[in-house]
């Protein structure tokens, strides 16, 4: 049910920013939660446009993994069936793989990264002639059919006699009472609390609350960034990245380390897991959503070779933390010679 | 035969729910309409707001077709916005400024009345 | 004087056998007393003896000859305890013709060694050797004599009472069978261990408990127990044996034994459940075996889930259609159909394609279970391009039979337009109650 919500979540965000409706005000073009860790990105994009790009989508896609067998694992079910068996040619075999590679696909559509979206009055009517003409205001929602929820006109009548648009939160709520999205509560769980939500990362249900803060949410929702950020956060303190590859979350996750800047730790990962390819696509991101920095005017400059360079140019140049993953490589390279000799003698 | 937009009084006892419907108006209230254009919860919830959902563009259909609109809503599309206000809501917003004015005044002149009693 | 007399003669008549009391002068007269034992003979001559010493005038009176018949030996004596209670309690020909001593009220043999050791009695002594070690470390134990144990008539009557009392053994309910205290169903223990092999993990039910009746020429009724158990290590051992003996726990342990010589390998599929489903006939008994998913439980005749349980089969359905009393053709014809399984692996041998499992739990994700073993997959499908056969692996071992299936019964009141108005009705509101919940846990 999640993938149905983000992909319509994700297609409505692309018409959005591809038609530069309800952008958020020029002065808060950062993601709302602040600047964690009191690092501020170097260059100061919107980062919704950013995660757009082809290149950057490539490489996310590329970074996510993709494992079969980790996608479709064995999820608990109400209803027990017994399992089907078929006895097939090889031509359809290959039919029938072919198929769930694509269904795989369809559930690793990453949610998108969005700017925060702001709460702007906006005024539609001032008519203090029928101030008091209730004690309650009136919130009016189109139920049009076939409208975009982004598009949908929501006006709210206070008892003062303003007409005014609803605020986000409100939009949120009468767009569950009247189409209501399966999986999503009307009123925010308390799991999404900043209490609860440590409790849970304690106990490591890291793709669970992401799953259902991505069901709950909006993607630009000022809840859906603070819970998926100290999610990313504890991941990166706690070194288990692993868990979310091959999910959704794991190009978000990415996105957001290449973004602050903070993409040591997620080297080291894959380095360690022999993911060379991997970790040259994030230098590459990294370069990417940061075009002015030192090692990205190096790569321009220089002729890199293979992936290792450009991860030294980069360790070289931009890294803070870059003792480990030198020590990474250094590993990784000595595994390597010493299975060529195996293989040799 | 003529059409009207109006409200049909659903829910149960205490319990008020009000189904915005176009129907032919010699028809009972309840009846099957012609087609419900939204709805309308006269009880606050409780974030205390009061929800009006309308169908506008099927609204536009009707109202093109030659249905009438009853008082109520007509009120209810004036404060959408969708209409002009409708007179009557002058009246009762007015007509409720005055009545609680006038309670407010009488709360006070009570109050001085018994501080007053206090002091003598 | 006499007195004396009189008081050995006392003495000697107390004791149940055949004297006769003779004059001192008839000592030497032995014939006369030979059944006399030799301690008795002591005992007279003594008196005689003491009696010769005293008076010499006595002496010449006539002898006195008193005879007392009293039996040495008796019936009880001579037979044992079980002819014994035989004549109390047992039903003559005549009687067992007309059918007497079979019902509930008949009496029942008391076992009156219960309750007593040997070498204690009324007397309480340590009779070392038999009750007692002759040697204590290095010390050699006298016999001796115990105060006596006041309490032990009382305590035999009272052990004697209780076993007359007619008791039902009441099984804890995990452990009873298919209904009250009867065999069927029952667990009644591992099998006895054949030399070294002692049968761990093994455990037998009962199936079948019977009481046979077979007419002979001779005896008329004769009656045997007949029991049919089924022994397995729930692990994939199982195997299923008939024992008969005039003695009902005599039959079970014999079945048991037999069983246990007639062990067979069940093949599982991931220890749980069978590979495909089947269809089995043995005499008029069909069973359609259907494999299911882990949690489905035992769907079946209580024959077949008491096997299955004996095996290590978790999940099954299984319908007996035809004769579903017949407990050995059930069982025979089930363990026939389990033994004669194609695993995965075979099948795709033999058909020359790929055996791919889909599951809801993976959301239909294709797993390859088994490939043929040479590499070559066959190109087209169809088995029989006359018939358009399909390969439908839930019907593949049916054989063309297909499972009766039950027609649903609708309530009597199902055509009433007062149903219909309720119907739909419970279609308007089919989510209410769920919003309720969700309501009262804060969660809307």
């Amino acid at each position: 049910m999640a993938a149905p919500a983000a992909s319509r979540v994700f297609f409505a965000v692309h018409r959005i920013l591809t038609r530069n409706s309800l952008r958020c005000s020029g002065h808060a073009r950062h993601l709302c939660s602040g600047e964690p860790g009191g690092r501020s990105p170097a260059d100061a994009h919107d980062p919704g446009s950013l995660f757009i790009q082809p290149e950057v989508q490539d490489i996310l896609w590329r970074v996510t993994g993709f494992d079969l067998d980790k996608i479709f694992r064995e999820r608990p079910s109400k209803d027990l069936q017994p399992a089907k068996y078929h006895l097939l040619t090889e031509k359809q075999l290959q039919e029938i793989q072919g198929e769930a590679v694509e269904r795989g696909k369809k559930r690793l559509q990453m949610p998108p990264v969005m700017t925060c979206r702001e709460d702007v009055e906006h005024i539609l009517s001032d008519n203090p002639e029928i101030e008091g003409f209730d004690q309650h205001p009136y919130v009016f929602t189109d139920i049009s059919y076939n409208l975009p929820d982004r598009s949908r006109s929501i006006v709210v009548r206070e008892p003062n006699g303003k007409l005014r648009m609803a605020t986000h939160n409100e939009r949120d709520r009468m767009l569950q009472v009247y189409f209501p999205v399966p999986g999503r509560m009307y009123s925010i769980p308390e799991m999404f609390q900043e209490e609860n939500v440590e409790r849970l990362l304690r106990k490591g249900k890291y793709e669970y609350v992401l799953d259902r803060a991505c069901v709950q949410f909006e993607p630009d929702d000022g809840s859906y960034i603070r819970v998926t950020q100290r999610i990313y956060e504890h991941i990166a303190s706690v070194c288990e990245y692993d868990q979310l590859r091959s999910t959704r979350h794991f190009g978000g996750m990415a996105f957001y380390f290449a973004y602050y800047k903070k993409i040591d730790g997620l080297l080291v990962d894959m380095i360690q897991r022999d993911f060379l390819a991997d970790a040259a696509d994030l230098v590459k991101l990294y370069h990417i959503l940061h075009p002015n920095c030192e090692s990205a005017q190096q790569v321009k400059v220089q002729q890199v070779k293979d992936e290792q360079e450009l991860i030294q140019l980069y360790l070289k140049f931009d890294s803070h933390h870059g003792g480990m993953v030198e020590l990474a490589l250094q590993t990784y390279n000595e595994s390597r010679e010493q299975t060529q000799t195996n293989l040799g003698n | 035969m003529s059409l009207a937009i109006r409200l049909a009084l659903h829910g149960c006892a205490n319990r008020p729910f009000y189904h915005i419907v176009v129907m032919q108006t010699h028809r009972a209230r309840n009846s099957r309409a012609i087609e419900q254009l939204g709805t309308f919860d006269p009880m606050p919830n409780k974030h205390d707001e009061k929800l009006v959902a309308l169908n506008f563009d099927r609204l536009k259909f009707w109202i093109a077709h030659g249905a009438e609109l009853t008082q109520p809503v007509g009120k209810l599309l004036g404060l959408s916005g969708y209409l002009p206000i409708h007179p009557m809501t002058y009246i009762t917003a007015k007509r409720n400024r005055e009545r609680a004015a006038a309670e407010l005044a009488q709360k006070e002149t009570q109050s001085t009345e018994t501080s007053s009693d206090d002091n003598s | 004087m006499a007195a004396a007399w009189r008081a050995g003669v006392l003495i000697l008549t107390k004791c149940p056998r055949i004297i006769t009391s003779c004059s001192p002068e008839w000592q030497q007269t032995r014939h006369q007393c030979s059944l006399v034992t030799q301690q008795l003979q002591y005992r007279v001559c003594l008196r005689a003896h003491t009696l010769s010493q005293h008076s010499s005038a006595q002496m010449l009176q006539p002898p006195t000859v008193i005879t007392t018949i009293t039996r040495d030996t008796t019936y009880f004596t001579k037979v044992g305890a079980d002819q014994l209670w035989e004549g109390v309690v047992a039903v003559s020909n005549a009687g067992r013709k007309r059918g007497r001593g079979k019902r509930v009220g008949r009496k029942k043999i008391t076992d009156l060694n219960r309750g007593q050791m040997i070498g204690t009695g009324r007397a309480n002594f340590l009779w070392p050797g038999l009750n007692t070690p002759v040697l204590k470390g290095r010390q050699v134990i006298q016999r001796k004599q115990l105060p006596p144990n006041p309490d032990r008539d009382a305590e035999l009557v009272r052990i004697r009472d209780e076993m007359s009392r007619i008791s039902y053994k009441a099984n804890p309910p995990l452990l009873r069978g298919w209904s009250g205290s009867r065999f069927p169903g029952q667990s009644v223990g591992p099998p006895d261990p054949v030399g070294d092999y002692k049968f761990e993990g093994f455990d037998t039910k009962v199936l079948e408990f019977r009481l046979v009746t077979n007419m002979t020429g001779t005896l008329g009724r004769k009656q045997s127990f007949t029991a049919f158990v089924v022994v397995g290590n729930k692990n994939g051992l199982a195997g299923y044996g008939l024992g008969k003996s005039q003695n009902g726990r005599a039959a079970i342990r014999v079945a048991k034994n037999r069983a246990a010589q007639n062990l067979m390998f069940i093949p599982r599929f991931q220890n749980h459940t069978v590979f495909h489903n089947m269809y089995t006939k043995y005499h008029k008994t069909s069973i359609f075996v259907h494999k299911k998913q882990k949690g489905h439980g035992l769907v079946s005749h209580r024959v077949i889930s008491t096997i299955c349980e004996m095996m290590g089969i978790r999940d099954i359905h299984a319908k007996v259609e035809g004769s579903t009393k017949n407990v050995k053709a059930i069982t025979k014809g089930f363990f026939n159909a389990l033994i004669h399984q194609e695993t995965h692996q075979d099948l795709a041998d033999r058909m020359g394609l790929h055996v791919v499992e889909t599951s809801k739990l993976r959301a239909d994700l294709p797993v390859v279970v088994a490939s043929p073993t040479d590499g070559i997959v066959r190109d087209k499908q169809l088995v029989d391009e006359e018939e358009d056969l399909e390969m439908d692996y839930d019907r593949l071992y049916f054989g063309g039979k297909v499972e009766y299936e039950r027609p649903k019964k609708l309530p009597f009141y199902h055509k009433l337009r007062s149903y219909r108005y309720r119907k739909a009705e419970d279609y308007m509101r089919r989510n209410q109650a769920g919003c309720k919940v969700l309501r009262d846990a804060g969660l809307w």
